[in-house]
C-alpha cells in the first residue's frame, strides 16, 4: 500500500515536472485529471461497484426467497393430495364398512331349534345388530323369510315359518324398528340351504333370511 | 225297455260321440250280497277270484290278444281294492273259448275244485272299431249269476269298460260303490318345480295341470270334480289358486296377506275351509268356491291348519299347535265346540276323514322320529298304525269308498307315492315317476 501510494506520488510528482517543462514549451494537454477528479471517479467506482454487489445481493435473496416459497408450494401441495388421499381412503373404508354390513345383514340368517319358532339367545343377539342396523338406515326396508327343515306336513311348515319370520319382525320392531318396514314370508320346507337329510342340514335351513326389498 | 234303448242308441252311435251303453243281459238276483266281503274289515278274508281269459270271437289272434290284455286289465282293477285274491290262470281246468260264457254252459265244480268262490266269464266280440264286451260275475258255489252287463265302444274305451263292470262287482258284494273312475291329485317335482298333476286310481293317465314353474302344494278336489284348489307361490307367495278342471272356467287366486294354504272342499258344496293367516296367525276360515270369506273357524293364538271335512259337512278335523305341539282337533261347526283327539308323541299332521265317517287317517311322528300313517275313531280311540319300519310316510288320503288310503313314503329312497287298504295291508307303489312325488289328494 504504501509502495503503492509512494508510486503514485512518484507518478504525481513526476507529471508535475513534465507539466511544468511542457507548459512552458508548447500548449498545455487538456485530458489531464484532477486528482479531484480523480477522487471523484474512484468514489463512483467504488458507487458502482457498491450498488453491483447490494443488486446481487437483493438477486440473491429474492431468490432465495422464491425458493422457499416453492418448497411450500410443494409442501403444500403434497399435504393437500395427502389429506385428499386419507380423506379418500377414509370414504373407501366406510363405504367398505357399509357394505360390509349391508352384506352381513342379508348373509347371516337366524337359527331355530327343532319345530319351535322362539328366539334362541345367539338369534337374539344377531337380531339386535340387525335392528340396529335398521335404524342406522332408515330408508331401506326388508323381508323376512322364514324356512323349515324338511321334516313334516309341508303344509305345517309354511306356518311354522311364517311364525318364524313373524317372531323375528316382532322383536327387531320391539326394539325400534318401524313395522311397516318389515314384510315377512313364509317358504316352510321349499327352499333348503342345503338339501341333504342330515341334522347338520336340518340345522341350517331351520332359519329365518333376510332380504333388503 | 233298456234293449230297446239300446238299439236306438247303438244305431245313432255311429253318428254321435259314442258313449258306453250297458244292460243287464239277464235280471241279476236283487238282494245285495254281503256274505262276500265283510265290509266291517273287507281285507281280513280275501276273496278268491278266478278270472279266466274272455272268449273272442272272430278267432283270430288280433282278437286273441286284445282279449288277454282286456282280462288282465280286469284282473289288476280288480286286485287294487285289495278285495281278492287271483289264481295263476295254469291253476283253471276250463277254457272260456271253448266252454262259453253263460251259467249253463260252465260246470262250477271245476271251479269250485281249484278254491275259486267268484268267476268271471267275458266274451268279447270286435266289430270293426267298436267292441261288444259281454261280462258276468258268478257265485261258484250256488251258480248264481250276481252281475251280467254287456258293454259296447270304441277300443280306447276299453279301459272304461272294464272300470265301469269293476264298479258293479264291488257295488255288488260290498253295497258301496266302486271308486274305478276315481282320480289322484299329487305333486311332483319331476320337471324340476313342484307342480301339480293327476291320474287315474291306478297311476294310470298321468297329466300335467300346473306349468308355473314356481311351488305349488297341496292340491284338493271339490266333491264334484270340477274344481282342484292348490297352494302356489306364483306371486312368490304361499297363495291359493282354485282351478276348473273340466272346462274353462276362470280360476280365482285367494291371495289374503300372509299364507293361504290347506284348502279342503266341503263334501256336497262348492265351498272350502283353508288356512289363512292374514291376521297375522295361521286360522281356519270357511270359502266361498271364488274364494270369499264366510266366516271365521277358528280363534285360538296357535297354528291351525289342515281342515278336513266330516262327510256330512257338520265338523271339521284339523291341526293346531294350541297345546304346544302339533295335534289334532275336531270342530263342531254348528256350536262351535272343539275336541283334542291326539295326546301321544309330538307331532300328529294331516289329517283326513274318511268318506265312510268313523275314522280319521293321520301322519304321526314316534320317538324314532319317523313319521308313520295312523288312522283312529273320530273321538281318538282305536289307534291303529298303519306303516312301520319303511322310512317316512306321510299325506293320507282315502279313496271314495273309504277301504283305500293313498300316501307319500320315502322307503324306496324318494318321496313316491303308495296305496294300501285302510287297516294298513297291501302296500304297494302307485306311480312310478321321475323325481318326487307328494302330498296325493283322492277325489270323490
Amino acid at each position: 500500500m504504501t509502495e503503492k501510494r509512494l508510486f503514485v506520488h512518484i507518478v504525481l510528482i513526476s507529471m508535475l515536472a513534465m507539466l511544468t517543462f511542457f507548459g512552458c514549451a508548447g500548449q498545455q494537454p487538456t485530458d489531464v485529471k484532477s486528482p479531484a477528479e480523480i477522487a471523484e471517479e474512484e468514489a463512483a467506482e467504488r458507487a458502482r461497484v457498491e450498488a453491483e454487489r447490494r443488486i446481487q445481493a437483493e438477486e440473491e435473496s429474492r431468490r432465495k426467497q422464491a425458493e422457499i416459497q416453492r418448497q411450500r408450494q410443494i409442501e403444500e401441495q403434497q399435504r393437500r393430495i395427502a389429506q385428499e388421499e386419507a380423506a379418500r381412503r377414509e370414504r373407501t373404508r366406510r363405504e367398505q364398512e357399509e357394505i360390509e354390513s349391508r352384506e352381513r345383514f342379508v348373509e347371516t340368517d337366524i337359527y331355530f331349534d327343532y319345530n319351535e319358532s322362539t328366539l334362541r339367545w345367539d338369534s337374539q343377539e344377531e337380531l339386535k345388530i340387525k335392528s340396529e342396523w335398521m335404524r342406522s338406515h332408515p330408508d331401506v326396508d326388508i323381508i323376512i323369510e322364514g324356512h323349515c327343515d324338511e321334516r313334516g306336513s309341508s303344509a305345517y311348515n309354511i306356518a311354522l315359518g311364517e311364525r318364524r319370520a313373524e317372531t323375528a319382525k316382532n322383536f327387531i320392531v320391539d326394539l325400534g324398528v318401524e313395522p311397516n318396514r318389515i314384510e315377512t314370508v313364509s317358504f316352510g320346507e321349499e327352499r333348503p340351504l342345503d338339501p341333504r337329510s342330515s341334522e347338520e342340514a336340518w340345522s341350517k335351513n331351520r332359519r329365518a333370511h333376510f332380504v333388503i326389498k | 225297455m233298456r234293449m230297446a234303448d239300446l238299439k236306438t242308441k247303438f244305431v245313432s252311435s255311429i253318428v254321435v260321440i259314442f258313449l258306453i251303453l250297458s244292460v243287464s243281459v239277464i235280471p241279476a238276483n236283487a238282494q245285495r250280497v254281503i256274505d262276500y266281503i265283510d265290509i266291517s274289515n273287507p281285507f281280513l278274508r280275501k276273496i278268491p277270484i278266478a278270472i279266466p281269459v274272455f272268449k273272442y270271437t272272430p278267432e283270430n289272434s288280433n282278437t286273441e290278444s286284445l282279449s288277454k290284455e282286456v282280462t288282465l286289465l280286469l284282473s289288476q282293477t280288480l286286485e287294487f281294492t285289495g278285495f281278492f285274491k287271483m289264481f295263476n290262470e295254469k291253476a283253471f281246468l276250463e277254457d272260456l273259448q271253448k266252454t262259453g260264457i253263460s251259467g249253463s254252459a260252465i260246470n262250477f265244480k271245476n271251479w269250485t275244485g281249484i278254491g275259486a268262490e267268484l268267476l268271471v266269464t267275458g266274451g268279447l266280440q270286435v266289430q270293426n272299431k267298436l267292441i261288444i264286451a259281454e261280462l258276468r260275475l258268478f257265485d261258484t258255489f250256488s251258480g248264481r249269476l250276481l252281475v251280467g252287463k254287456k258293454y259296447k265302444g270304441w277300443h280306447d274305451d276299453k279301459r272304461k269298460i272294464i272300470r265301469r263292470f269293476c264298479n258293479e262287482i264291488v257295488e255288488k258284494l260290498t253295497g258301496n260303490k266302486g271308486f274305478f273312475d276315481s282320480q289322484i291329485a299329487f305333486v311332483s317335482n319331476q320337471t324340476g318345480h313342484k307342480e301339480i298333476f293327476t291320474c287315474d286310481f291306478d297311476g294310470f293317465n298321468v297329466k300335467q295341470i300346473t306349468r308355473n314353474k314356481s311351488i305349488n302344494l297341496s292340491p284338493a278336489w271339490s266333491h264334484d270334480k270340477e274344481w282342484i284348489a292348490y297352494t302356489s307361490y306364483t306371486r312368490n307367495k304361499p297363495d291359493l289358486y282354485i282351478r276348473h278342471m273340466v272346462g274353462r272356467k276362470r280360476g280365482v287366486f285367494v291371495a289374503f296377506k300372509g299364507h293361504n294354504i290347506t284348502p279342503s272342499w266341503h263334501p256336497n258344496r262348492l265351498e272350502l275351509a283353508a288356512a289363512l293367516s292374514k291376521i297375522g296367525n295361521s286360522e281356519i276360515y270357511l270359502l266361498t268356491g271364488s274364494g270369499k270369506i264366510i266366516k271365521r273357524f277358528t280363534y285360538d293364538w296357535g297354528i291351525d291348519v289342515s281342515p278336513s271335512w266330516s262327510p256330512d259337512g257338520k265338523k271339521i278335523a284339523f291341526v293346531s299347535n294350541r297345546s304346544g305341539n302339533a295335534h289334532i282337533y275336531i270342530k263342531e261347526v254348528e256350536s262351535g265346540d272343539i275336541k283334542r283327539l291326539t295326546y301321544e308323541g309330538k307331532y300328529n299332521v294331516s289329517p283326513s276323514w274318511s268318506p265312510k265317517g268313523d275314522r280319521i287317517a293321520f301322519c304321526g311322528r314316534d320317538n324314532a322320529n319317523t313319521f308313520d300313517i295312523y288312522v283312529m275313531n273320530v273321538n281318538g280311540s282305536r289307534k291303529m298304525r298303519l306303516t312301520k319300519n319303511a322310512k317316512n310316510n306321510e299325506s293320507p288320503t282315502w279313496s271314495p269308498d273309504g277301504n283305500l288310503i293313498a300316501f307319500s313314503s320315502t322307503r324306496f329312497g324318494k318321496n313316491q307315492i303308495f296305496v294300501m287298504t285302510s287297516y294298513g295291508t297291501d302296500q304297494r307303489l302307485l306311480l312310478s315317476l321321475p323325481g318326487e312325488q307328494f302330498e296325493p289328494s283322492w277325489s270323490r
